[in-house]
């Protein structure tokens, strides 16, 4: 958290990323309590309504949008907020992906809600439930359970140092 | 077609999506190209009744400032309590050092210069279509069936506010009548199911769904019909054991059915009556 | 609740009164306690004073006003504003109420949903009941 001298606005950034400025009023925050009740993926669907029974906070958003000014990944915060009001569980996950748990909005929330556990559930639903299965990989760890590529994992691991440096440097590269 | 700029609000992305389908279906046929405002948020439900409290103004006016940056001049609600928020807040923020204020603090908006005006698809529907052009829409008439209009309170009141006359409203009787039905007129229709009282007492809740559902069956209706979400809820998911069954239907699905829009909710009621081919009441 | 009549001049202008008409924004004074709100009140039955009463302990300035249930159990239909022959928007007493009952940390007991509630209950309660 930091003040610039002359501007009554109140910045959170990332100590990593933001350069030091003159005149720079920082504190430094170690973390945001928040509130993370337990649950069990397997046993939840993916709607709004298993959002609001774990955060029923959510519901306390006044669009304020100081979530979104807050947050040092320039995430659309409150937007977010307002999918999980609606369920729209993909459109959380979409917009909160690159969250690093932060908690900076979490701080400044006037609604008290716990934004980064909710968005971490969001996206855990969206990849247990609505996210399409990558049937290429499943079919490939099926492939290997079975055998497929033994030999040559077996023949790899007999080889010498100079025939590894050997094979790497004649390997194909996908295009 | 003509363009009309339309404020969803949570509950009809949610458990009132059978409105919004229905309402939006029967929009397009009535000549409407709808088109929903971007990046909206919760409304917040409450108006907020208190002179100092700013804040609880801000999520209603920041869709206003959405409806504005279309190019709009008006907005279309289907949630009754929707229709509440915006319009009530668009009002209070009209005195301008509370513009200025709210202004000052959206500062990442455009400044919200009023003039918006909130229509419900009532009054939309009254106003604009006609009840004689609603009616020659209808494909299939609700005929037979008893529809008690279930107005709530944010409708009519307040009276400035309000859709019709607080004390005899007749708007959704008229429109009932245009798709065919026979409107049921009862006394609680005007009165509150408890709103957001469902949240820490679903017991009071519960006594009032089971009064107004008590007295919509009393007086012949084979259902009900609104336009809230949370009426529909309270009257529906807090029925009482041993009230009336008769089911709670959104106005949107109504006005979808009768136009001929696949709605199984209403399809389930009514069934075909080999001699007339009207539709009868079944089952409740 | 007061337990005694005082009715000097002092009383008719206490801080209290005006601070609720502050708040809401409607004059306590203009009611005449003819009771036709608490009449119309569909949830009359469920709270500890009716809400002409309310607005009578808002008029003696008694401050024990914040420690009733009616103002938590008012769902704010406006009914009794509708009705009110003296235009008193008794709803927005009650929301001044519980404003000023929330800003000084008394609150009804936790709003822990009863059954599950859609956001359009949730959103409504929190803005109403929690500070
Ligand atoms: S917790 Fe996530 S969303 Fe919140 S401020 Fe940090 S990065 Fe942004
Ligand atoms: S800071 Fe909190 S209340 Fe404000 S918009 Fe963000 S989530 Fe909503
Ligand atoms: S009133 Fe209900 S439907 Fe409308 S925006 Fe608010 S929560 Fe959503
Ligand atoms: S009856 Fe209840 S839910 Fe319906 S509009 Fe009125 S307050 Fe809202
Ligand atoms: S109806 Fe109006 S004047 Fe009569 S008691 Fe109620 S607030 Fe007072
Ligand atoms: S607004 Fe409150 S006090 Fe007035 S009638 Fe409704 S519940 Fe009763």
């Amino acid at each position: 958290m930091y003040r610039l001298p002359g501007d009554y606005k109140l910045y959170a950034d990332l100590a990593c990323q933001t350069p030091v400025q003159d005149g720079m009023y920082i504190a430094q925050l170690p973390f945001t309590p928040a509130e993370r009740p337990a649950y069990a993926l397997e046993n939840l669907t993916p709607d709004g309504k298993t959002l609001l029974a774990l955060f029923p906070e959510l519901a306390r958003c006044v669009a304020c949008n100081t979530c979104t000014k807050a947050c040092p990944q320039k995430l659309e915060v409150m937007d977010a907020v307002q999918s999980s009001l609606r369920g729209d569980i993909r459109q959380v996950a979409e917009f909160t992906f690159d969250c690093v748990s932060c908690g900076l909005c979490t701080m400044r929330c006037p609604a008290e809600i716990s934004h980064h556990h909710v968005w971490q559930l969001a996206r855990r639903l969206n990849g247990a439930y609505l996210t399409p299965r990558a049937e290429h990989v499943k079919t490939r760890v099926e492939e290997i359970a079975a055998g497929k590529f033994k030999g040559e994992l077996d023949k790899l691991v007999t080889m010498t140092k100079d025939e590894l440096v050997a094979a790497y440097k004649a390997r194909q590269i996908e295009a | 077609m003509k363009k009309l700029a339309y404020f969803p609000g949570c509950a009809m992305k949610d458990q009132a999506r059978p409105d919004e389908n229905g309402a939006l279906q029967a929009l397009a046929i009535l000549g409407y190209e709808v088109e929903e405002i971007p990046r909206w948020n919760c409304c917040g439900t409450v108006y907020s009744l208190a002179q100092d409290d700013l804040m609880r103004h801000v999520g209603p006016v920041r869709n206003l400032v959405r409806v504005q940056g279309m190019g709009e001049k008006r907005v279309l609600t289907l949630c009754a309590m929707c229709y509440g928020t915006l319009t009530r807040s668009a009002r209070f923020v009209e005195e301008p050092e509370r513009l200025e204020r709210i202004n000052a603090f959206m500062d990442t908006e455009d400044d919200f210069r009023g003039g918006i005006e909130v229509v419900h698809l009532l009054t939309l529907l009254r106003d604009e279509v006609g009840y004689e052009k609603l009616a020659s829409k209808v494909k299939r008439s609700l005929d037979g069936l008893k529809v008690a209009t279930y107005y709530g309170c944010v409708l009519l009141r307040p009276r400035e506010f309000a859709v019709d006359d607080p004390e005899r409203p007749e708007v959704m009787e008229r429109v009932v009548e245009a798709m065919g039905g026979t409107p049921t007129v009862f006394p609680e229709r005007m009165e509150c199911c408890g709103a957001y009282l469902t949240v820490g007492r679903s017991d009071v809740v519960t006594d009032r769904a089971g009064r107004i559902l008590r007295s919509a069956r009393g007086n012949g209706a084979d259902l009900v019909v609104t336009t809230c979400p949370l009426c529909q809820f309270n009257l529906d998911e807090r029925r009482p054991a041993g009230a009336p069954s008769l089911p709670v239907l959104y106005l949107g699905q109504l006005l979808a059915w009768a136009m001929g829009v696949d709605e199984p909710a209403v399809a389930a009621l009514v069934s075909k009556e080999p001699a007339t081919g009207k539709p009868v009441p079944s089952g409740v | 609740m007061a337990s005694e009549l005082d009715l000097s001049r002092d009383r008719l202008d206490a801080p209290f009164a005006r601070r609720v008409e502050e708040l809401s924004g409607e004059n306590p004074y203009a009611c005449y306690q003819c009771g036709k709100c608490s009449a119309g009140c569909p949830f009359a039955d469920y709270m500890d004073v009716l809400p002409n009463q309310v607005l009578r302990l808002v008029q003696l300035g008694d401050e024990s006003a914040l420690d009733l249930s009616a103002p938590w159990v008012c769902a704010s239909c406006l009914a009794c504003g509708v009705r009110c022959p003296k235009g008193v928007d008794i709803a927005k007493t009650m929301e001044a109420l519980r404003l000023l009952a929330l800003r000084k940390g008394i609150s009804p007991a936790p709003a822990t949903p009863d059954r599950p509630c859609p956001q359009i209950a949730l959103v409504g309660a929190f803005r109403k009941l929690t500070p």
